[in-house]
């Protein structure tokens, strides 16, 4: 809380102190919102909600970019999937909340542990007054790296970060950019064939044949359960049983 | 709004084409073959005006004096339609020729990049770096590609039958297989940390799903599932690792991270945690102990040409990316990662060897076989010479040839069992089909690394690198746990010629494309073991490498 209060006046006016409060309130509300809203939609939407703010605080600190990836990644995609598998547990079952105390002490217990990490590792080396990233900050000595760089990113970039990504990846990174491309194909190939109820075969005339065979055969078309192989070599007497060795 | 900002100019790269052409050729074939299997009935209406297209960029680049990718062009724009006008009502034969064709095409384009790039001329190679350093074209891309596309060319027929006997050939197998050689040729070449988790992601994500091919088969969906969740979480701490190097290095391009890394100032802590976990992840991926987990169980489960193709290609590809993280990045941690790999080695051979013994079932006994393969190809990798990255290049080719023909023997086998084969089912297998058990013995004798084969000069050459590393006492290992593992390939043998079964018939006839496959692998077995020169010459020259 205070860091931001703290960069933000120096950064710029008092509008943008004030849109500041208003989005930290509201990240604030909506996050309590979250946890305590009995109604697990609810609760949903409250966390968009959240999503939007921290990318209205980003937006505060000249990250555009970043800001537009959080309304787009968090508030979009992944809301959309936590919506999904509300959905698909049922939206009336409430005993999703119910959560018995041992559960309650180790939710505590780990929330408190991140918040004093976080604290810990951002309010003293960038909030004090000789904070190593504050407008009077000292050039890092050797070995440290601590905000080096930064002032010279923003003013090539003009403090955004898009220009910057994209221009890597178009000409640094083309290649892995364009196998990342391949890798959403594959994705979409694989999605499909596992979703497809009905498998789409090749239209052969001679699976046809192969049916009519595989009638007279064994166990006809029980090629892809072990049960007629494994009932046949019962029979036969020699069950070789598979050993197992714990993987 | 930042956008729009005034236009700077932006350097477009120097796209060298010719550093991926062969890349590129498959990616093109998976995308018309995804589009012909999607075009049921009216197949011609889509491969004809892609002939037309890829015939007319054919005669385009021989007339610009780039005449072999022209004349693959070409002859795969003539191939595809009429493969579709010869098998009219037999989809799955025209995926299966359009592949081939293309893979084929991909084997000339490999040859054709050494004869004009990174070749010599002499023989030896040139490497060179090529798309702003995300890809070298040198020795570990040009083997690795051979032994992909090659696998990759075998398991087309080997699975052909197979596929359409369980009823799984669906019209997305052949694209997906050939992304996944996407996938694992850019893995080979990948020379930075993006590049290669990206491309190690096309082909796992590709292998997931042809591993769950069988929907009917739990067993294959067990294998499937189980894959992706070890792979997902293997990929997880790979990446881990990786942002860790990138912390410690600020670079991501492997030469560089090679030339800092061992420089004092360089955080040395964060730079081996980044280490161990990169060695976790990839080890995941090579199958090494004890990080083999998956593998028994994926191997027995997946369609078994998918397990022949995952053992031969997938630990080839696995390897380059090892090869090049180990010996481009991080030579300057040797100290560190050398030990380590190892002791990981000499538990997968001996482990695996060990195991294997008392397997019952065959794919599950070569599961274990490929670990401890991935153990002998290791001892290249921590020799850390021109002769160990020889070695193990030119061991996984070996690799290779022989489990694809012992599994091309499984699937032949499988016809008659219809489901798992057992160590009993080979009884009296020499006497009823003396050509398929003697292959499979062939196989198995190069396996475990018997003379004349291919498997003997394979071990050889890495045992040698390992010896004049210094590494007597891993060789020692790798030589008893042959020891072991000659006694279960041996033991096979003697079951399929000296036992006598109840059931005396022969197996059915296999077809057509199992028959080539099975012949091919097996005379790339005994050619490669008799007359390994030409081999060996080029697999030392490919120690060459872009640092």
């Amino acid at each position: 809380m205070t860091l931001l209060a703290q960069v933000a006046p120096t950064a710029g006016g008092t509008a943008e102190v004030v849109v500041f409060w208003v989005f930290a309130v509201i990240a604030l509300g909506s996050a309590i919102a979250v946890i305590s809203l009995r109604n697990v939609v609810h609760g949903a939407v409250m966390l968009v909600l959240n999503f939007l703010s921290i990318g209205g605080l980003f937006l505060t600190l000249e990250s555009a970019f970043l800001s537009v990836i959080q309304v787009l990644v968090y508030g979009g995609a992944i809301m959309v999937l936590f919506l999904f598998v509300i959905m698909l547990l049922g939206v009336d079952r409430d005993d999703l909340l119910q959560a018995d105390l041992r559960t309650r002490v180790l939710a505590i217990a780990g929330g408190a542990l991140l918040a004093g990490a976080v604290l810990f590792a951002f309010v003293g080396p960038y909030t004090s007054e000789a904070s190593v990233c504050g407008p009077d900050a000292p050039a890092p000595g050797p070995g440290e790296v601590a905000c080096a760089g930064l002032a010279e990113a923003y003013d090539e970039d003009d403090g955004a970060g898009a220009r910057f990504l994209g221009r890597s990846l178009f000409t640094t990174y083309t290649y892995p950019f364009e196998l990342a491309a391949l890798l959403l194909t594959v994705a979409t190939i694989g999605a499909v064939i596992l979703a497809r109820r009905r498998d789409l075969e090749p239209e052969d005339e001679d699976l046809a044949d192969l049916d009519a065979a595989a009638a007279d055969d064994l166990d006809g078309d029980d090629l892809d359960g072990a049960s007629g192989a494994a009932a046949e070599r019962h029979v036969a007497g020699d069950g070789p049983g598979t050993t197992e060795r714990g993987g | 709004m930042v956008l729009a900002q005034d236009a700077t100019t932006l350097d477009v790269p120097d796209v060298a084409w010719s550093s991926f052409a062969p890349e590129l050729l498959l990616t093109a074939a998976a995308l018309v073959l995804l589009l012909v299997a999607i075009a049921r009935g009216r197949q011609l209406l889509v491969a004809a005006p892609t002939g037309v297209v890829a015939v007319g960029l054919g005669v385009w680049l021989v007339s610009t004096d780039v005449v072999v990718p022209g004349a693959v062009a070409i002859v795969w724009g003539l191939a595809l339609p009429a493969a579709v006008f010869a098998f009219p009502h037999r989809g799955s034969l025209v995926q299966a020729w359009g592949a081939g064709v293309a893979l084929a095409g991909a084997l000339v384009l490999t040859g054709w990049q050494f004869v004009t790039v990174l070749g010599d001329g002499a023989g030896g190679m040139t490497p060179q770096s090529a798309l702003a350093g995300a890809l070298a074209n040198d020795g570990i891309a040009f083997f690795t590609r051979i032994t992909v596309y090659l696998t990759a060319l075998i398991v087309l027929p080997l699975g052909y039958g197979y596929l359409r006997d369980r009823r799984i050939n669906r019209a997305e197998v052949e694209p997906l297989l050939l992304l996944a050689v996407v996938g694992m040729a850019a893995l080979g070449t990948a020379n930075d940390l993006i590049t290669l988790f990206v491309a190690l992601e096309v082909l796992s994500l590709a292998l997931y799903v042809l591993t769950g091919l069988a929907r009917r088969d739990r067993r294959s969906q067990e294998a499937s599932l189980k894959y992706f969740v070890m792979g997902a979480v293997a990929s997880a701490i790979l990446l881990y690792g990786m942002a860790l190097m990138y912390v410690a290095t600020g670079s991501l391009s492997l030469p560089t991270i090679g030339s800092v890394v061992a420089l004092a100032g360089t955080n040395q802590l964060v730079s081996a945690l980044g280490l161990a976990l990169v060695t976790v992840g990839i080890g995941f991926k090579v199958a090494l102990v004890p990080f083999h987990l998956w593998t028994p169980d994926v191997y027995q489960g997946a369609p078994t040409n998918i397990t022949a193709f995952m053992a031969a290609a997938t630990k080839a590809a696995g390897f380059a990316a090892v090869l090049r993280l180990y010996l481009v990045a991080f030579p300057g941690l040797q100290g560190l990662w050398a030990p380590v790999l190892a002791v990981l080695a000499a538990a997968s051979m001996l482990y695996g060897a060990y195991v294997a013994l008392v397997q019952r079932d065959l794919k599950r006994m070569l599961a274990y076989s490929s670990i401890t393969h991935a153990g002998y190809a290791t001892i290249g990798v921590v020799a850390v010479t021109d002769a160990g990255l020889s070695g193990t290049l030119w061991y996984l080719l070996t690799y290779a040839v022989s489990t694809l023909g012992a599994f091309g023997c499984v699937i032949a086998i499988e016809r008659r069992r219809r489901g798992e084969v057992a160590l009993v089912d080979l009884r009296g297998l020499g006497r009823t089909s003396p050509a398929v058990a003697g292959i499979l013995a062939l196989c198995l004798l190069s396996l475990a690394g018997m003379p004349p084969t291919a498997g003997f000069v394979g071990k050889f050459v890495v045992f040698q690198a390992g010896i004049e590393a210094g590494w007597t006492w891993l060789v020692v290992i790798g030589v008893l746990s042959s020891i072991v593992a000659a006694f279960f390939y041996l033991r096979i043998a003697g079951v399929m010629f000296l036992e006598t079964a109840d059931d005396d018939r022969p197996l059915p006839a296999s077809s057509l494309g199992l028959t080539t496959g099975i012949a091919v692998s097996a005379t790339l077995v005994v050619f490669l073991g008799v007359q390994p020169q030409a081999f060996l010459h080029l697999a030392d020259a490919a120690a060459a490498l872009v640092r």
